[in-house]
Order: structure tokens, then C-alpha cells, then sequence
């Protein structure tokens, strides 16, 4: 009975609702940043619990899916670039590659593959926008920056993922 | 499956479905100072993930959790949101003095309209695109076209009379109606716009708040052209709603 009267505690300030509601797409996020399912969750995870942490002050926040996603989304390409570096020293001792998630289709991957290559802005915006289905408006807000420039950003990095991919969106001049 | 929208959906949906299968950790094993100030928060925690649980079912059994999988239900070919394709450079603008056009591609529906609403999909169905980026050539000049930062430092900027950069959208319809329709729908102006009550070529005009730089001039005009809507935004240091008014009037007229 002692841990029901918590729970009900902990779930009347808003922090397991939230958790519920936002972990998945938190990972989701981190996932496609990061590049690594693994990294993503300890992402998440660590993020949620500094939320938790401060729940008394993030709570209150207007959008703190917003906050933990502003987090993760800066942490997660950090986590990209070292991992980068680590990685490749690893396979130049061990001559191996990186194995892809096996659950993701390997054009999916790639996808996301280009869209981690791309300058932080540009990859946390189309993350936020294709992923989330966020307004351009929604992901500025949450990552902090105004709104034309993240429409130029979003523009530029739709234009550099669609010549890695390789699909149809014509650049040239006529 | 060639389209850069839906490569991009596609693959989120795949990310999606990844995530969904995710089991919610406790939290009370990343050894937070919360645990170790109230032990009887993990305690809590582990409850609170059987809580969580039935919530995030229960969410996932209501809401479902993809408002991808909803879109492309009862949606097909450009109402889908697939890009339509580009149209002629001349729908855009030829030139625009003291400014450099560092790309031109098509325009989906979705970013036309800064977000997506999934019902509008089956209702405005463009079949042609355009979607032009212009930035000041000063700029370009000083860091080369791809390293240009945004926003422009305030000393650099303030220099130029030029804005920092200038955006253009053009979706071609079938006939008159959807333009006229797209331009009075409320989904395709932000609430935080506000807007301004002057008309440009029969159009709306609003100004649009930046964070970035507070201060300076930042506007958003959409107008209707026969059977095209244009969505034309520009913004920098020492811009006014007149000199949007010039620029647009320099749309289609290449």
C-alpha cells in the first residue's frame, strides 16, 4: 500500500505522465541523431532523470517535452561525434564496421545515415520536423533559434540529404 | 519511392515503429540524487513504471501513436504530400539586387505551410513546386555560399541595406480555388504571426517575431497569382514591409 500512496504521489506531479507519454519519442529522437539504439535510450534516460530531478522547476515549464528534447537532441550529436572518433580508431585496430541496427530497413538507415552527416542545426531540425512532424515554428522554438533561420537550415539540409540519398529534388539552375 | 518527403517519412515511420517496441526503463537505476536524498522515490519508481506502462499502452490504443500511419490512409499521389515537381525558375524571381540564389527545389505542401496538417492533405493537391533560398551576396562573398552563418552577426548585417535572406514558395494548383483556399485557411499562418494591415498583390502580409534578432525586420506575405500560391519571406537589419512589397513584385515576373 506504501508504494501505491508513491506512486500516485509521483504520478500526481506530472512526471509519469510525462515519462510515459515522452520516452519512446525521446529515444526516437536521440536514435536518429545518434545513430545508435543503445546510445539513444542512456540519452533518454539520463535526460528524464535530471527531469526528474527537477521536476518541481521543469514541470511547470510551458513545454518541457520541448526542454528534454532541446537536451537530448544537443547531447545526442555530441554522443555522435565522439562515438565517430571512437569507432574509427576502433576499426582501424580491428578492420571491422559498424554493424546497422538490425531492425531499421537498410534505405531507412540510410536516410538517416545522411541526415547525421549534416551540419548539428540542420540534422536536429529534420529530425524534429520529419520525425516529430513538428512545425518549422515547434522545432525553432525548442531548439532555441529563430524561425527563418531555421527554415534556411531545413532547407539546406533537405537539399543535402536528397543528393546523399540520391533521390529526385532538382538543384541545378535552369 | 524516389521523393525526398517520403524517403524521409518512411524512414521515420520505421524509427517509429523501432521505439514503439521499447519497454520504459526505471529510472531509479540511473542512480539520481533523488534516489539517494528520498530512498522511498525508487520504491515509487518501480510502481510507477507498471503506471506508465498501462498509460503509454493506453496512449499508444487512443491517440495511436503515428500521425504518419493516419496520413497516408486515405491519401494518394500528391495528396500525400509528396513533393510536386519543380516548376521553371521563371515562376521565381530573376533577380534580386544585392542578393545571391544559393538553391532552387520544389516545396512540399507541408513546409509551404510550416507544418503539417494531415486533412489538408487530401485537399490541396499541388502539381508544381518551387522553393527558392536567397541570401545577401555581401555575405556570401565574405564566408562562401555554404558557410554563411545565420543569423548574420549584427555588425556584419547592419553594414548592408540588403536583407540577410529572402525565401520564396511557389505551389502550383489546377485552377484558382485551392490558391484562394490555402490563402484563407487558417493552418497556413501561424498563430504567432501577426498580421499587418496593408495587401500585397492581393495578399496577406504579416510580420513575424525572430528570436534571434528581436529587432530587426522579418515579414511573411502569401498572395494567390492565378493558379499559384506564393508564400515570400524575408528578414534582416534594416528591412521594411515596403521593401517586401518590392520583392514581391518581383515574383513570376522572370
Amino acid at each position: 500500500m506504501r508504494t501505491e500512496g508513491r506512486v500516485v504521489e509521483a504520478a500526481d506531479d506530472g512526471f509519469g505522465r510525462f515519462f510515459a507519454r515522452e520516452y519512446r519519442a525521446v529515444v526516437g529522437l536521440a536514435f536518429v541523431l545518434c545513430g545508435r539504439l543503445d546510445g539513444a535510450e542512456d540519452l533518454a534516460q539520463a535526460a528524464f532523470a535530471a527531469a526528474y530531478r527537477d521536476w518541481a522547476r521543469i514541470g511547470n515549464y510551458d513545454d518541457p517535452g520541448g526542454w528534454i528534447r532541446r537536451v537530448v537532441a544537443n547531447r545526442a550529436v555530441s554522443l555522435r561525434r565522439r562515438r565517430s572518433v571512437e569507432a574509427s580508431a576502433l576499426r582501424r585496430l580491428a578492420g571491422r564496421r559498424s554493424v546497422p541496427d538490425p531492425e531499421i530497413a537498410i534505405e531507412d538507415a540510410a536516410v538517416w545515415s545522411a541526415v547525421r552527416s549534416l551540419p548539428r542545426r540542420q540534422a536536429q531540425l529534420i529530425a524534429l520536423v520529419y520525425l516529430e512532424d513538428r512545425s518549422v515554428r515547434d522545432a525553432a522554438a525548442i531548439l532555441g533559434c529563430g524561425e527563418e533561420t531555421a527554415k534556411t537550415h531545413l532547407r539546406r539540409g533537405r537539399a543535402a540529404v536528397a543528393k546523399r540519398v540520391a533521390v529526385r529534388q532538382s538543384e541545378e539552375f535552369t | 519511392m524516389t521523393d525526398l518527403n517520403e524517403r524521409l517519412q518512411h524512414a521515420s515511420l520505421a524509427v517509429r515503429d523501432r521505439v514503439r517496441l521499447l519497454s520504459l526503463p526505471d529510472l531509479a537505476d540511473r542512480g539520481t540524487p533523488v534516489s539517494r536524498k528520498r530512498p522511498q522515490v525508487l520504491a515509487a519508481l518501480g510502481g510507477l513504471v507498471v503506471v506508465v506502462l498501462i498509460a503509454g499502452l493506453t496512449v499508444l490504443v487512443v491517440r495511436g501513436h503515428s500521425s504518419g500511419q493516419a496520413r497516408t490512409a486515405s491519401c494518394t499521389g500528391h495528396a500525400r504530400n509528396v513533393e510536386a515537381p519543380r516548376l521553371s525558375l521563371r515562376e521565381g524571381m530573376a533577380t534580386l539586387p544585392g542578393m545571391t540564389r544559393v538553391s532552387a527545389g520544389t516545396a512540399p505542401l507541408s513546409t509551404a505551410k510550416d507544418g503539417y496538417v494531415p486533412v489538408l492533405d487530401c485537399t490541396f493537391t499541388p502539381v508544381g513546386s518551387l522553393d527558392e533560398s536567397w541570401l545577401m551576396s555581401a555575405a556570401v562573398a565574405r564566408w562562401g555560399e555554404d558557410h554563411v552563418p545565420l543569423p548574420l552577426p549584427e555588425a556584419f548585417a547592419t553594414q548592408h541595406r540588403e536583407p540577410e535572406q529572402v525565401n520564396l514558395r511557389v505551389l502550383r494548383f489546377v485552377g484558382s480555388d485551392q490558391p484562394l483556399a490555402l490563402l484563407t485557411n487558417r493552418d497556413f499562418a501561424n498563430s504567432s504571426w501577426q498580421t499587418l494591415p496593408v495587401s500585397i498583390r492581393g495578399g496577406k502580409a504579416y510580420r513575424s517575431p525572430n528570436l534571434d534578432r528581436p529587432t530587426w525586420g522579418s515579414y511573411i506575405v502569401q498572395f494567390p497569382s492565378g493558379s499559384e500560391w506564393v508564400e515570400l519571406s524575408a528578414f534582416g537589419p534594416h528591412l521594411s514591409i515596403d521593401d517586401v512589397r518590392a520583392i514581391a513584385e518581383r515574383v513570376g515576373t522572370a
